[in-house]
């Protein structure tokens, strides 16, 4: 076959054409495809974990919620602030939504300590930059830590947008008065959260700060059932969720 | 300066290089050859408490990381916490809570053959050596209530003062 300057020239201008439309559309379905998998994912999972917290109920100065977590899964106390560990905990109004969107806040709510905890995000940030896949989404929304994968590289802690781990400083073992021999402990060097109480919800158990709230504060249950107590609450109640512009999609409801 | 060997030197030393090779060898080889006698190797304690293991002995004893492993990953990362017992019975997929129940004693049943192999596997850095006993005496569960005092003071103390802690919210994070 002869082939010239100009014939070589057409066909390759052709061929490159092509291979661009070819990759456009194979990049636009793959992106189709990935939206359908996190918004959509209602119709083939069953359950996705979620958790309402009615802060009108709320006690000042209650932490039962806290006090119960923090012992079941042997969470250190430390002294100093720094080496801080929590699960749960309470934080300021400001804090917890210090996006722009809520104006003229009632003073009350403004100086009400808020429930803060891991918001088990359906997006989660947190999974996404993990380099060993050491915390990953589970089918049931939960997005749990494997310790034993953990190398306590951090990066998790910086793409939280809420603050929800921490990171073991220090050897966490002297720091825990009695031991809950039920649930381990974690090493130094180690991220932790809460999980939900996967341990709990797998005998068919409410999680432990669920059950212990003396005020029925907290809900929980699987917001991909329409018959549920949660999504009944949320049905009936304006309910904000932290930092919805970065899309996180947390499963943590607040009624404030 | 380079020196120069005289050839037939090598020659010379020939006995030499053969006989210390040999006792290389003969060093080198020394534990596989050399016959262990069968009170050396430790006899585990079988101090138990139930009927059946959770798979065959033979299996086990070759394999037990493996199981451990296997269990590790299907409880944390596929939440799937029971293990199907022979008999057709479940038991938690749990090495506190279900190997050291039946081999009540840490020491006897995994230290010495780890010791003896020389192996430090780190299970007991997080999870919690149980108490010889049965699971009702696991260590520290009698004293929860009282944790649970001790902690209430200390989680009220750092909670409660919120108010006053007020300045110092701007610099914090979340």
């Amino acid at each position: 076959m002869i082939q010239n300057r100009r014939k070589f020239l057409k066909k390759s201008a052709g061929l490159i054409a092509g291979a661009g439309v070819v990759s456009g559309f194979i990049s636009k379905y793959a992106t189709g495809f990935a939206k359908a998998s996190t918004e959509k994912a209602a119709s083939g999972k069953s359950i996705r974990w979620g958790m309402v917290i009615d802060m009108r109920k709320c006690i000042d100065g209650c932490v039962k919620c806290i006090e119960v977590c923090h012992v079941t899964h042997n969470v250190p106390e430390f002294d100093n602030p720094k080496d801080e560990i929590k699960w749960i905990w309470k934080s300021d109004y400001a804090k917890v939504f210090p996006s722009k969107d809520q104006q003229f806040v009632s003073e009350e709510t403004r100086q009400k300590p808020f429930l803060s905890l891991c918001n088990h995000c359906a997006d989660p940030p947190c999974v996404i930059v993990c380099p060993t896949g050491a915390t990953f989404k589970r089918k049931d929304g939960i997005v749990e830590m494997d310790f034993h994968r953990c190398i306590g590289c951090r990066f998790c802690m910086s793409a939280c947008p809420y603050g929800s781990r921490s990171f073991n400083w220090r050897d966490p073992r002297p720091a825990i008065e009695n031991i809950t021999p039920e649930y381990p402990t974690r090493e130094k060097g180690v991220v932790e959260k809460c999980n939900f109480c996967s341990e709990r919800l797998a005998k068919g158990q409410q999680p432990a700060c669920v059950e212990e709230c003396p005020e029925n504060v907290l809900t929980f249950g699987n917001l991909y059932d329409k018959n549920t107590e949660i999504r009944k609450i949320l049905k009936e109640n304006p309910t904000i969720t932290r930092k919805p512009e970065l899309g996180t999609n947390p499963s943590v409801f607040y009624i404030t | 300066m380079i020196r120069k060997v005289p050839r037939g030197s090598m020659m010379n030393e020939k006995p030499l290089i053969f006989a210390g090779l040999a006792v290389f060898l003969l060093a080198f080889s020394y534990p596989f050859w050399q016959s262990t006698e069968d009170e050396d190797i430790p006899q585990i304690a079988m101090q138990t408490k139930g009927e059946e293991c959770v798979a065959p002995v033979e299996y086990m004893r070759k394999n037990h990381m493996k199981l451990l492993d296997i269990w590790r990953d299907s409880v944390v990362r596929d939440g799937d916490r029971f293990h199907i017992m022979p008999d057709g019975s479940k038991v938690e997929k749990s090495l506190t809570k279900t190997c050291l129940d039946c081999h009540i004693s840490k020491e006897k049943f995994c230290e010495e053959c780890h010791s003896f192999a020389s192996v430090k596997p780190y299970c007991w850095e997080c999870h919690v050596v149980p108490k010889i006993g049965s699971h009702t005496e696991l260590s520290g569960i009698d004293d929860v209530e009282e944790n649970k005092q001790n902690l209430l003071k200390n989680l009220l103390a750092r909670n409660k003062p919120l108010a006053e802690s007020k300045q110092s919210l701007n610099k914090g994070g979340q």
